[in-house]
């Protein structure tokens, strides 16, 4: 198999870790934080450290093996539990993502067209991407991470002469009681999930003396990307206006001047979440099929049209509206995907006691 | 083969472009909505431009149309306007919204809420108070749409006075939302109206009959109007608000003699230091108009014409603040919000209390610091034939 760029593999993981910013960051914190959310993000960065370190730890286990091969040697028949597991919740990220996006669409660009419209034109293109296999899905993530990173930045200076520092304080003094919590919820669902990457064995990386380094490097700008959409959401619209619109990281693009001409762009600066959201979904829908062994491309294929039917059918089942989805947003969602911190750990210490033994 | 036609066919269907597209020529641009209430009922009027307008050469139709439609709710009252409009009311490129005095004075929320929530409607449109009715209707001259005209004036007068402001709706959203602000917008009105200044021969004679005029600033308290500020005080509360980009200050100089300084740049800061509110202002200008004769090229003469100034603003600033005070009892200077944001523990012990007891009795000291950069073209003074 040809091998894959760091790059490459960096801006899976990029996109990983900053698609939640549309529609699921500020809404888990904007009304338990308040004004703190800036120091919220700071906070769950700092703690995934933790699921980062383990995330490295575990790459360098059995390089040539995806995670759920690895799993299967470590715990033998267990293994078959903990990636199922782990799938349920990929499958409930991708369900997750999948409404996310179609109800920003549908709420905020195309107003009567149905959701499942885009839900099949989304899935379909992501199905399509995986039959052509992981190096193509890291090569067109690398592109569309450039093309993200161009508007993330341009929409970022275009904002900064609005940003309104005072509407960053007082720091600490209200709605303090929740930050951890808050912190560590944004934590599970923008970093723990970086498991699902694993299912790129280390080996089929092109330089693997400085995967390590790739990836913490791309954790840190992960974390500044985050970080500024949080600050500059809270400091040019204020609390206020944060906590009463469902989008308020898109309200805020709407200010996007370029040059002082260039105006009404925002639906243009928005596509880099709809671009993460299709690149995580293409991610999932890959993670997925490792783990079903197929006789050739077609049954492959096949499997991951019949992943694709569950999350759209799942989607459209449970949330019936975006009310319902929001609930399960501040409420489940964070708390499903923080399971995965037990599955890094007893993986890690697996290992650690395999290594102790063999040694 | 068949499975690749398939899939070709079913793509067809879903690539024909957006699934709720609006072509040009299905819709009307909306460029501002004059929102009132009778018995009742919301009178919303939306302008929209006139696809037929005339050119300069053939007069014959009004460059914008005004729809009128009456509901309990401000949607309803939209949707209504369809049976007068042969076109859906595009509302994208909405400049203005003009919300009667009335409304004002007695619940806002409701227009916030229908603006707000639809997601149709940009968020950046400016927002004033009517204080009459049927605004948008008069045609003005130099800019064919009432809503550009006004629009502009706004931002004219923000550039170059400052007696009125340009607040954006989510600036006003903003402001209603947040307990420690109170709402300030600008305000409008038609002097002489008649119904000559509804039709195209308002604009032919070179003393415009009918003509709106940018109001000072309408002042509310508990999200409710209150009244209208003067002209000075308006000006004072952009200088506090460092809504001023440009504006003048005229004071005497000797009895009946005045002198006129264009202020170039203005900031002000405030502050709390010891429960007590410190505002710092910070301007430059030029002198633009001099009727005492002072020698401009001595240094300590500039010296005391900014000392002049810097006594005469403190003097006037604090006065204005003081009426706003007194008369209204309204927070519009945001000083709640300072000692909220800077004092978080003095927040605490008076927020219950702050109309009551703190608002008016806290002290206000005011710094202000201005230099002369330039003197316009001259350096000698104007002085008389002896």
């Amino acid at each position: 198999m040809k091998k894959i760029n760091n790059l490459e593999l960096a801006s899976l993981i990029f996109i990983q870790m900053v698609t939640m910013d549309l529609g699921i960051n500020i809404n888990i914190i904007k009304n338990s934080t308040g004004v703190n959310g800036w120091i919220v993000i700071i906070l769950s960065f700092i703690i995934g450290i933790i699921p980062l370190s383990l995330y490295m730890y575990i790459s360098n286990f059995s390089t040539t093996h995806p995670l759920n091969e690895k799993i299967n040697i470590l715990f033998k028949k267990a293994g078959k539990i903990i990636n199922f597991l782990i799938s349920i919740i990929a499958l409930v990220i991708g369900i997750f993502l999948l409404y996310n996006s179609n109800n920003f669409i549908t709420s905020q660009l195309l107003y009567r067209t149905s959701q499942i419209m885009i839900g099949i034109i989304l899935l379909t293109l992501a199905i399509y991407h995986n039959s052509k296999g992981i190096n193509s899905i890291t090569k067109v993530s690398f592109l569309l991470l450039i093309i993200n990173f161009t508007l993330f930045l341009l929409s970022f200076f275009s904002l900064s002469s609005n940003i309104n520092i005072s509407n960053l304080l007082p720091v600490l003094k209200e709605n303090t009681d929740n930050i951890f919590l808050s912190a560590l919820k944004l934590s599970s669902i923008n970093i723990f999930p970086i498991i699902i990457t694993l299912s790129i064995p280390k080996s089929l990386v092109s330089s693997e003396n400085t995967y390590n380094k790739d990836i913490i490097k791309t954790y840190i700008l992960a974390f500044i990307v985050s970080f500024l959409v949080i600050f500059t959401t809270y400091s040019v619209l204020g609390i206020e206006l944060v906590k009463i619109f469902e989008y308020p990281e898109y309200m805020v693009l709407k200010k996007v001047t370029l040059w002082g001409f260039l105006q009404r762009i925002e639906n243009i600066v928005a596509n880099q979440w709809i671009i993460g959201n299709y690149i995580y979904l293409t991610l999932i829908i890959y993670y997925l099929s490792t783990n079903f062994k197929s006789k050739n491309n077609t049954q492959k294929n096949i499997f991951n049209i019949i992943i694709g039917i569950l999350i759209i059918t799942i989607t459209n089942v449970i949330f019936k509206n975006n009310t319902i989805y929001y609930n399960y947003v501040q409420t489940i969602f964070p708390y499903i995907t923080m399971v995965l911190i037990i599955f890094y750990v007893i993986i890690s210490i697996k290992i650690y006691i395999d290594q102790k033994i063999k040694h | 083969m068949n499975k690749k036609i398939i899939l070709i066919l079913f793509f067809i269907f879903l690539l024909t472009g957006c699934y709720d597209n609006k072509e040009l020529n299905e819709i009307a641009i909306l460029t501002a909505t004059e929102i009132e209430k009778v018995d009742d009922q919301y009178v919303v009027k939306s302008q929209v431009v006139n696809p037929q307008a005339p050119d300069k050469t053939t007069i014959t139709q009004s460059p914008f149309i005004i729809y009128t439609g009456t509901g309990k709710t401000i949607q309803e009252a939209y949707r209504n306007t369809t049976t007068e409009s042969p076109k859906f009311l595009y509302s994208n490129h909405m400049q203005i919204l003009i919300i009667n005095e009335k409304i004002a004075k007695e619940n806002i929320s409701e227009v916030i809420d229908f603006y707000i929530r639809n997601p149709a409607i940009r968020t950046d449109f400016y927002v004033l108070i009517g204080k009459n009715e049927n605004i948008l209707d008069i045609i003005t001259p130099i800019e064919s749409l009432s809503s550009s005209s006004i629009k502009e004036t706004l931002e004219n007068n923000k550039k170059y006075l400052g007696s009125s402001a340009t607040v954006t709706f989510d600036e006003f959203v903003n402001m209603y939302l947040n307990k420690n602000l109170e709402i300030a917008l600008p305000s409008i009105e038609i002097i002489n109206h008649d119904e000559e200044g509804e039709k195209l021969e308002n604009t032919e004679e070179s003393q415009v009959k009918s003509k709106y005029k940018l109001g000072n600033i309408a002042i509310f308290k508990d999200n409710k109007l209150q009244g209208y500020l003067t002209k000075d005080e308006s000006i004072t509360y952009n200088i506090l608000k460092n809504n001023i980009q440009n504006t003048i200050l005229t004071y005497e100089c000797e009895d009946k003699k005045y002198i006129t300084i264009e202020i170039i740049k203005s900031s002000a800061s405030t502050k709390i230091t010891n429960k007590e509110i410190t505002i710092d202002i910070n301007m430059s200008g030029n002198i633009n108009e001099s009727h005492c004769n002072i020698d401009i090229k001595e240094k300590d003469n500039i010296k005391k014409i900014e000392k002049l100034f810097e006594n005469k603003l403190e003097e006037s600033i604090q006065k204005d603040i003081n009426n706003i005070r007194n008369n209204y009892n309204s927070d519009i200077f945001n000083f709640l919000d300072t000692i909220y944001k800077y004092d978080y523990n003095t927040y605490q012990n008076i927020k219950n209390n702050w109309y009551e007891e703190t608002y008016k009795k806290i002290k206000v000291n005011i710094n202000t610091n201005i230099s002369i950069i330039t003197k316009g073209n001259i350096l000698e003074v104007i002085d008389e034939k002896n």
